[in-house]
This record gives C-alpha cells, sequence and structure tokens, in this order.
C-alpha cells in the first residue's frame, strides 16, 4: 500500500495553506510535526477527502482517491482535531454509529466496540451519555471511534490533547499494536509522543514539507547545534533573549544550565551536545 | 441504511429544539381548540342564553333533530315557519314590553337560531345582483320561490363568472368549465349540525402554518448541526458518509415531518370531535360555501386539506434541508425558512395581472389555505392542459419538494470541512 501526496496544494484566498507537498507513504507511523498553521490539519483534512486540493493529488497505489471514493474511505480512520460529538448519545450509541457510517456488520459493531472501549477504558461508562464526560474520555472515544473499522489507513489529529500522561502512554501503546502493516499520521505538539512511536517525521513550516526522515535522521539536521552553557541566575534572562534555549535549569550552586539551539557556539566555554527532535522543534519554530 | 436511519432520528429526536416545538404545538393545538369553546352561545327557547359546552351540545341535538336534504318543499317549510315568526308582532315585544325592531331573544331562540344556517344561505342565494348577502331577502321572497334555490344559485355561479376583473376575465371556456363543475354538484345539498367540520376547516390555515414551522425547527439542524458541532469531519471521512447517510438523512427527515404532521393534526382533529362532535361529515361543501365549484363533502375537503398540508410539510422540509446542507448552523436555516414561508404571504394580490395572482396563490404560505383552493375559481392552463386550482397545489407542493432533495444531497456530499 502507498499513499502519495503529488504537488498537494490547498489555497484560502490568497493564503497558501499547503504549498506543492509531494511525500509518498507506505506503512509505518509517520509523526506531522508543525507549528500552529503550518498546515498540518490542512493536509490531514485532504488526505481524508474532507476537504479538496487547490490542485495536486493523493493517490492510493496510483489511483486518486476521489475516484476510489467509497472503497478509500471504508480503510480510512479519523480523528479531526475539533472532534464533533453527539452529546446526548452515549459512547456505546456513538461507536454504533461510527460503525454503521462505516458499513460494520452487527457482529464487528459489538465485537469492536466492546473491545475498544475496553483497551480506552470506557468500557465502565459505555451507556453514559457523552455529555458527561471528561474531555479526556471524549479523545479516548475519539480514538475508538478512528479504529472500528481497523483502517488502513489512520489520521490523528492531535489525538493526545487533553490525555493525561498515563493515558498517553496507552494511547502510544496503542497505536504501536495497531500500526502494523498501516499508515498511520499523527500530528501533534507534543514531541515525546512522536519520538516514541513514529517511524518517520516530517515536519511542516508555512505550508511546506521542511524535512522528512527517521527521528535520528531529522536530528541529524541540526547535529553540532546544541550546547550546554552554564551561567549565573542573573544573567540567564539575558541569553533567553538572545538564543533559542530550548531548557532551563537551576542547579545547586544558584547557576543556571541553558541548552542552547545555535548554529554557531554561543559562547567560548559553551560545550556542544546530541541534539534532541525537541531542539529540532524549537529550532525551526521558535518564532511562532 | 435502516441503522442510520434510526441513528439519524435518535438524533433529531433527542435534540432539545425538537422535544420543545413538538410540545409546544401539541399545547398549542390543543389550547386553541379549548379556547374556542368560550365563544359558543346557544339562545334557549325561553330566551336565555347558555355558553360554552352546553350551548355545543343544545345546538348539536337541535340542529341534528332538522337534519336532512335541502329539497325544494324543505327550503320552503323553513322560510314559511321564518316569515310567520317575522310578521308575528308578539315576537318583537321585548323583555321590558316595548316592541322592537328586531325579534326577542326568545323568538330568535326558537324560530331563527335554529334554521339561521338554511336561513344565510338563502340569503346569500336570493341577494340582489351584484351582492353577496342580503339578510332581509328572506323577508321578502315568496316561500313558494324558495324552490327556486339551486337555480339561484347557478344565477349567481354565471354572474361571478361573467364580472369584469381588472386583472382579467375569466374565458368563454373557463366559464363553460366552471359551469359545468357546478352542474356536476349534487343537489339538494344535504344539510345537518356540522360545527365541529366548520371550525377544524376554518382552523386548518393557522393549524397547518403551525405544523409547517415545526417541521422547520425538527430539520433545521439535520445537516447544518453537523457542521455546527464539527462532527461532519468524521462523518464525510467515513465509508457510508457521502451517500447512504446523506440518504438515511432525508427518508430520517420524512419520517419525522410525515409524524409530526400526522400526529399534530390527529390531535387537533380529535380534539375538535371530542368537543363538538363527529356530525355532518356527509354535508355538501357548498353549506358552508355556497359558490364553491368542487362537488365534494364536508370529509372529502377535510381529506384535500390533510393532503395539501402534507405536501405543504414536505415541500417545507425540502426547502429546510436544502438550506440545511448549505448553512452552517441551525438558526440562519429557521430564520430563512420562517421569512420565506411568511414574507409572501404580505404580498398583495394584483389589480392586473391574473397570472400573477395564480402564481401568489401556489406560494407556500397560501397552500396552508388549501381549504379555500376548493372553493375558489380558479384555473391553470399548462401546456395545453387545463389544470385546477386544487390539484395545481399539490403538483406544485410535490415538484417542489422533489427538486428542493437532490440540491440538499449535493451541498452535503460536497461540502468542505475548512
Amino acid at each position: 500500500m502507498e499513499l502519495t501526496l503529488h504537488q498537494l496544494t490547498k489555497q484560502f484566498g490568497s493564503k497558501t495553506a499547503v504549498d506543492n507537498v509531494d511525500v509518498t507513504l507506505s506503512p509505518g507511523v509517520y509523526g506531522l510535526l508543525g507549528a500552529n498553521g503550518a498546515g498540518k490539519t490542512t493536509i490531514m483534512r485532504m488526505i481524508c477527502g474532507v476537504l479538496n486540493p487547490t490542485s495536486g493529488s493523493i493517490r492510493i497505489n496510483q489511483h486518486n482517491i476521489q475516484d476510489v471514493g467509497d472503497k478509500y474511505r471504508s480503510g480510512l480512520g479519523y480523528l479531526p482535531q475539533d472532534f464533533g460529538y453527539y452529546p446526548d448519545f452515549t459512547a456505546k450509541e456513538f461507536m454504533y454509529y461510527v460503525a454503521a457510517l462505516k458499513g460494520l456488520s452487527d457482529k464487528q459493531t459489538k465485537y469492536n466496540t466492546r473491545e475498544l472501549l475496553e483497551a480506552v477504558s470506557l468500557s465502565n461508562v459505555a451507556n453514559k451519555k457523552i455529555r458527561t464526560f471528561s474531555g479526556g474520555m471524549k479523545q479516548r472515544l475519539g480514538i475508538a471511534q478512528a479504529v472500528i473499522n481497523s483502517p488502513q489507513i489512520l489520521v490523528l489529529d492531535e489525538p493526545t490533547a487533553g490525555l493525561d500522561p498515563k493515558e498517553r502512554v496507552r494511547f502510544r501503546n496503542l497505536i504501536a499494536d495497531f500500526a502494523r502493516d498501516k499508515i498511520v499520521i499523527l500530528s501533534t505538539h507534543i514531541v515525546s509522543d512522536v519520538e516514541y512511536i513514529a517511524n518517520t517525521i516530517l515536519v511542516m513550516k508555512n505550508g511546506r514539507l521542511l524535512l522528512r526522515g527517521s527521528v535520528d535522521e531529522v536530528i541529524c539536521s541540526i547535529q553540532g547545534m546544541v550546547w550546554k552553557y552554564t551561567v549565573l541566575e542573573k544573567d540567564a534572562s539575558r541569553i533567553q533573549e538572545q538564543f533559542c534555549v530550548a531548557n532551563l535549569h537551576h542547579l545547586d550552586n544558584g547557576a543556571v544550565e541553558l541548552r542552547i539551539v545555535s548554529e554557531d557556539m554561543p559562547f567560548k566555554d559553551a560545550v556542544n551536545v546530541q541534539p534532541t527532535l525537541e531542539d529540532l522543534y524549537l529550532y525551526h519554530f521558535q518564532a511562532q | 441504511m435502516k441503522k442510520l436511519v434510526k441513528y439519524e432520528l435518535l438524533k433529531a429526536y433527542k435534540r432539545k429544539s425538537f422535544i420543545i416545538s413538538v410540545a409546544f404545538l401539541g399545547i398549542l393545538l390543543i389550547a386553541l381548540n379549548c379556547l374556542s369553546i368560550s365563544e359558543n352561545f346557544w339562545v334557549k327557547e325561553d330566551g336565555t342564553t347558555v355558553t360554552g359546552l352546553a350551548a355545543i351540545q343544545m345546538e348539536r341535538n337541535e340542529l341534528q333533530s332538522s337534519a336532512g336534504e335541502l329539497t325544494a318543499d324543505k327550503l320552503q317549510s323553513v322560510l314559511e315557519s321564518y316569515q310567520a315568526a317575522r310578521n308575528n308582532g308578539e315576537n318583537y315585544i321585548q323583555d321590558d314590553g316595548s316592541k322592537g325592531t328586531d325579534m326577542n331573544n326568545a323568538a330568535f331562540g326558537k324560530y331563527e337560531q335554529p334554521v339561521s344556517g338554511i336561513l344565510n344561505m338563502m340569503r346569500e342565494c336570493f341577494a340582489p345582483a351584484g351582492e353577496t348577502y342580503s339578510y332581509y331577502v328572506t323577508d321578502k321572497i315568496r316561500p313558494a320561490d324558495a324552490g327556486l334555490f339551486y337555480e339561484s344559485r347557478m344565477k349567481k355561479v354565471s354572474e361571478y363568472l361573467n364580472m369584469d376583473y381588472s386583472y382579467g376575465n375569466y374565458s368563454e371556456a373557463d366559464k363553460e368549465y366552471f359551469t359545468d363543475k357546478n352542474d356536476d354538484i349534487d343537489t339538494p345539498f344535504y344539510y345537518t349540525y356540522h360545527t365541529g367540520w366548520n371550525k377544524l376547516l376554518a382552523s386548518s390555515y393557522a393549524m397547518l402554518m403551525a405544523v409547517a414551522m415545526v417541521v422547520c425547527i425538527c430539520l433545521a439542524p439535520m445537516f447544518s448541526s453537523e457542521y455546527q458541532t464539527g462532527a461532519d469531519a468524521i462523518l464525510l471521512s467515513t465509508k457510508n458518509g457521502k451517500s447512504k447517510l446523506i440518504f438515511a438523512k432525508i427518508v430520517a427527515a420524512f419520517i419525522l415531518t410525515t409524524i409530526v404532521y400526522f400526529i399534530g393534526m390527529a390531535v387537533c382533529t380529535i380534539t375538535t370531535f371530542t368537543i363538538y362532535g363527529f356530525n355532518g361529515w356527509n354535508c355538501s361543501l357548498q353549506i358552508m360555501n355556497l359558490l364553491a365549484p368542487s362537488n365534494v363533502n364536508l370529509l372529502q375537503t377535510y381529506l384535500y386539506v390533510l393532503l395539501a398540508g402534507y405536501c405543504l410539510c414536505l415541500l417545507m422540509q425540502g426547502i429546510t434541508l436544502m438550506l440545511s446542507a448549505k448553512m452552517t448552523s441551525p438558526f440562519p436555516v429557521i430564520v430563512s425558512t420562517f421569512v420565506l414561508f411568511f414574507v409572501p404571504s404580505f404580498i398583495p394580490y394584483s389589480r392586473s395581472s391574473r397570472l400573477f395572482n395564480n402564481l401568489l396563490n401556489l406560494l407556500p404560505s397560501n397552500m396552508a389555505a388549501a381549504y379555500t383552493a376548493l372553493t375558489k375559481y380558479e384555473v391553470y392552463h399548462i401546456f395545453g392542459l387545463r389544470i385546477s386550482y386544487p390539484v395545481m397545489l399539490i403538483i406544485v407542493a410535490i415538484l417542489a419538494a422533489m427538486i428542493t432533495l437532490p440540491f440538499a444531497y449535493k451541498s452535503f456530499r460536497k461540502h468542505q470541512v475548512a
């Protein structure tokens, strides 16, 4: 299976949200990184067929997804950023409704609903109305509905928003189990989420695809640009204004250890350290 | 598909707007009927007046006892009794002993009130040329001439068809068409107590307007709330989201419209008949509207109103769904449908164009006046065919309802989540 975005462009009036993106996705987990307005949500909507590109195309195994139509969508799972739910439906009713939309049989619907509500720890509230759910519970229900049809392509827009650390770990494990032989595309602001589970990182900026590669490969692009430097507490804020500071750690002796992302050595005594994905994110999106 | 329809219905009936508007409709229909009870009065033979349910019961007993066909003998007998009472000076002596110009209450209750419906028909029928009603004509005509009632009615029809209208006169062919229709009306007319049917038909305009509005409120969120809540992104990305789901929504809307309409009308009808009784279903429409050109009884008239009202609701359903698929929240959908529904009712009839008036008659607000469609002398000429107004109303409503649905389908299918 191959999902190809070919010269994909989306314009809203004079604003170009997605600019000539070319990428081919094969089974694996793809982490879409980018600041707000980078074009992540727009690209995901186009992949899900709910937004038409201005130009370019999205192809599944060389066929335009608009031509494949229902068949393409039957293998699709989508969790939008602002997940629209029906407050007077119970969790079970909502899952059954989505299953009907996805054309699942009664047997599959019942089995998958039971299994997935269990997997996202909602089985004990399956018959409760969604209006009584917390933000995290709604998000977990959203994740469950996205995978109810065991989709070949799973698109998750900010899936970890509203989840506590424990729930995020559960989510990562769920996706890791689910992702075999499937294309999973997820966007998040929480870099560690994609760092752990994504095989490939796609970095977007101003509608363009900036970087593409494994975590190590994309991190390589800032190799030699991350520095550790210890200063007195009183000087820390001045340096923060001057450089991109990824981390600030107060030491016991009153000094502060700064993690600086800079192409040039910021200070004579600064020590070059191994970059992380978070450093990369800050390097590209600090201004945004 | 069945499952999707079930969930669409579930979504609809769980909405607060649905619950509130349906409850409001039920209360309104019952309240209107109950309030009308107090308007009824009946003057007893001793001159005292009763009101409310007692008046309804007395009127019913009195009129039912004199039920029958309005034959020449019957009309003559009614007129003879009435004129005898009118000519008896004792009937003019009021309670205080003075002599008045009108009959006293007791005489009115005894001689005029039981036959006032029949007398009023004669006052219309025998009114001088150019007049539609003359109260005192029943004092002047000879009882023997009462038998000319049906001939006189046809003269009135002819008079109406041959009048000069600023917006255009009837063609000879149309005159002949309406004359033939009147010739086909069964005579003599059957007359009995029929207040229940009278009330039902008189209030049908308000009832249909209310039900049509509730249909609009219930259906406005069908597509638009999906955009408003953001559920559209999930729906449109699913296998059935751009096909079966839209059909399911349309089917669910049809089921909702049907249920709301027939339950609403049933509540109103049952309440009216409970209060006023079912009697009079077999009376001719002409006992309520003397010159009506349709050969139907009151039951058939009401069945036509029910059918036309249902078609009107289907039309409003189509318009609401079309707007709902275009707009991003239910509120502007409701406002737009109300504007489309009510504003045309303020457009005045033309003094110069019959065509304009005929088109105006086909707008939704005028469709609600389905009862009057059976009483009007209007006809439509389309591709050489002559189509009567009552039939035209149904055709236009069904066609318009069908034309709007593909627009709703396409709008949702092509909706972009941006």
